[in-house]
């Protein structure tokens, strides 16, 4: 298992490397710059060169990359062409907004998408089955952006529960979480009902029912955990899509999270802050999905099985 | 042996009831079955020997499954009209089942110990200590000859042969008064067949406990049971007691057809001698006699009119015309 780790974490390496040389890319060959941006349309042409070339804009691509990669390798990520201050010293800062918005939009998606799967699983056909799944398809439908717009219309505006700007208190997170979580709980209910349907139909449920376990032993304990493994998976990729999704909601409830800084920083074309960004979040989302690809172990004891020494 | 009646099945008719068709799974089967004694139900696969058992327990797949008439009378209690928590009360406990197929019939991400475990659990009205559940989980490995060292493995990690003690293991875990072994040995090959066979006519012994065998396989039969009822198309076409069976000279064609099919050592043929034809399908059901169309010895009146049951003996019963003449009670 250790084996298996430490091979995941090397695979980590071509994947940042990947990362970095694409968003570099993007970044390097789209048009506008730094020294234009930071100085204002009516700055002259000598002063912005000048401000490009002392922020080591004004490279070729190829040698700006290369820079970049030995830089970053020793730890040195740049400093950001806005503030110049190292690019961690800002982002890190603001990371414990981003983490809680994303991991409490994943608790609502595990607790909602979850049980309401089962529930239509269990019953399968019923009235209760197929409001579940016109609520999920509905949920599935919403743009997050418009569903984002349509709570704070509800819960600021009509009914003034919640607010709908600033992360001030834990009320603040309520309304972006929700506007992230229930869209996404939608295609984990339709996961965790088709994967339910299925292992409750195998040989070892009714071997469990032929034991006399009670009908709710049976399902939360015999069919649930067979029918989880994709269920995880799935809650893996939405932790990943989450992370996306910080850019949009972060900026609509205005929260000072990365979402925000990143957005920021692309706006100013602010190089090494857009890249310090997609390597903290793309490092974030391989290290959730190996936690995941680990957790498959603690569930099916066959996975763990596979782990050679 | 007791004739105390332990199991009494009246006119059972079970369907599965799907968009495309209608199956007629079960068609008015009727069975007995005392104290301590093994019923063996022999038949074809798709004759609705599984669907019968799994009635018993009602234990039919939800939604499709449906039995639309008929009584289980287990001890005097019509199992059909128990609500769902009495049902759970006596599966396990009073009936259990051993399934057919090992390699489904354990939960993957359970220990086997878990498993075992679980059955005393949920029957435990004299209380056992944990401690108490954990040493019965213990001798009913060893019981059925595996190391209790191994109660923390996963089913992945024992053979077939392994498994299905395991399910057995199961299934006497509460000490039932019935047990329900449906195609214990199917799966497993043919030397693991006869070990099995062995242990759960041991135990069987051991327990005191009556069972309903049911297997496609005449020898298991023979080895076996006390009674044996032949199944076809989701009706008994003939019932006796082993050597009514095995013994005597008149039979359904049907059970005749069975015993042909048997390779005669004896004689140097080249061939097996297989009825022909197909089991029809459940959810056409030809008329008049259901194996008329595969009857060497039918009748026009087969094709229209259902045969009656004669009683040749008292406890041999066949269902067909051919028998009629013998007319001296009627089941």
């Amino acid at each position: 298992m250790y084996k298996y780790i430490s091979k995941r974490l090397l695979m980590l390496i071509p994947i940042l490397l990947g990362v970095v040389f694409i968003v570099f890319f993007i970044m390097s060959f789209t048009p506008g710059n730094p020294g234009r941006i930071a100085l204002g349309m009516n700055a002259p042409q000598e002063a912005v060169d000048k401000y490009n070339q002392e922020v080591g804009y004004d490279r070729p691509f190829l040698v700006k990359y290369a820079d970049y990669v030995i830089h970053a390798v020793t730890g040195d990520f740049g400093k950001s062409y806005r503030s110049n201050k190292p690019v961690f010293s800002e982002l890190l800062p603001r990371f414990p907004k981003t983490l809680l918005i994303v991991t409490l939009t994943i608790c609502v998606i595990g607790l909602v998408g979850i049980p309401l799967g089962i529930l239509s699983a269990i019953k399968q056909y019923s009235v209760a089955d197929v409001s579940v799944t016109v609520f999920a398809m509905v949920l599935a439908a919403i743009p997050q952006f418009w569903f984002a717009l349509l709570l704070i219309l509800a819960f600021s505006l009509r009914l003034g529960l919640l607010p709908s700007f600033g992360s001030g208190s834990l009320a603040h997170y309520i309304l972006p979480v929700l506007a992230m979580g229930l869209p996404g709980s939608a295609g984990v209910m339709r996961m965790t009902r088709s994967t339910m349907l299925e292992s409750i139909r195998e040989d070892y449920v009714r071997t469990a029912r032929a034991k006399g376990v009670p009908e709710n032993v049976v399902i939360w304990k015999h069919a649930l955990k067979n029918a989880l493994l994709p269920v995880i998976t799935m809650m893996g990729m939405s932790f990943g899509l989450s992370l996306g999704g910080t850019v949009m909601i972060e900026q609509i409830f205005g929260i000072q999270g990365i979402g925000k800084l990143m957005i920021l920083s692309i706006v100013a074309k602010d190089q090494p802050m857009v890249m310090a960004c997609t390597v903290f979040l793309a490092t974030l989302f391989c290290l959730i999905m190996l936690i995941v690809d680990l957790l498959y172990a603690f569930i099916d004891p066959r996975v763990k099985a596979q782990f050679v020494k | 042996m007791s004739d105390q009646k332990l199991l009494e099945i009246k006119n059972l008719r079970v369907v599965y009831e799907t968009d495309e068709a209608v199956a007629k799974a079960v068609n008015g089967v009727s069975l007995t079955l005392n104290k301590r004694e093994v019923l063996g139900i022999l038949g074809e696969t798709g004759a609705g020997k599984t669907t019968t058992a799994l009635s018993i327990l009602r234990l039919l797949p939800q939604y499709t499954g449906k039995v639309t008439e008929g009584e289980i009378l287990y001890n005097g209690k019509d199992l059909l009209k128990l609500s769902s928590g009495e049902m759970q009360a006596i599966r396990g406990e009073m009936i259990s089942m051993i399934f057919q197929d090992p390699m489904s019939s354990l939960n993957p991400v359970m220990t086997v110990g878990d498993q075992i475990k679980e059955a005393l659990f949920y029957h435990n009205e004299s209380k056992y200590s944990s401690e108490r559940i954990r040493q019965r989980v213990d001798e009913i490995l060893e019981l059925v000859g595996i190391p209790s060292a191994r109660k923390n493995n996963y089913p992945h990690q024992f053979s077939g042969g392994m498994k299905q003690r395991i399910v057995i293991a199961i299934a006497l875990a509460c000490d039932p008064e019935l047990l329900i072994a449906d195609e214990p040995t199917t799966a497993l090959d043919v030397t693991i067949q006869a070990q099995v066979l062995r242990m759960m006519k041991e135990l069987k012994e051991k327990t005191g406990a009556s069972m309903i065998l049911i297997t496609h396989d005449l020898g298991i039969v023979a080895k076996m049971c006390d009674n044996v009822a032949v199944m076809y198309a989701g009706e008994i076409i003939e019932s006796g007691s082993v050597w009514d069976i095995f013994e005597n000279k008149a039979h359904h064609p049907y059970t005749n057809g069975l015993f042909a099919s048997l390779p005669n050592l004896n004689i140097d043929s080249k061939r097996l001698n297989p009825i022909g034809g197909l089991m029809p399908d459940p959810a056409h059901l030809p008329p008049g006699c259901k194996f008329h169309p595969r009857c060497p010895r039918r009748s026009d009146v087969c094709k229209i009119e259902a045969p009656e049951v004669f009683a040749m003996s008292p406890t041999h019963r066949i269902k067909c015309r051919l028998f009629g003449e013998k007319e001296d009670g009627l089941l």
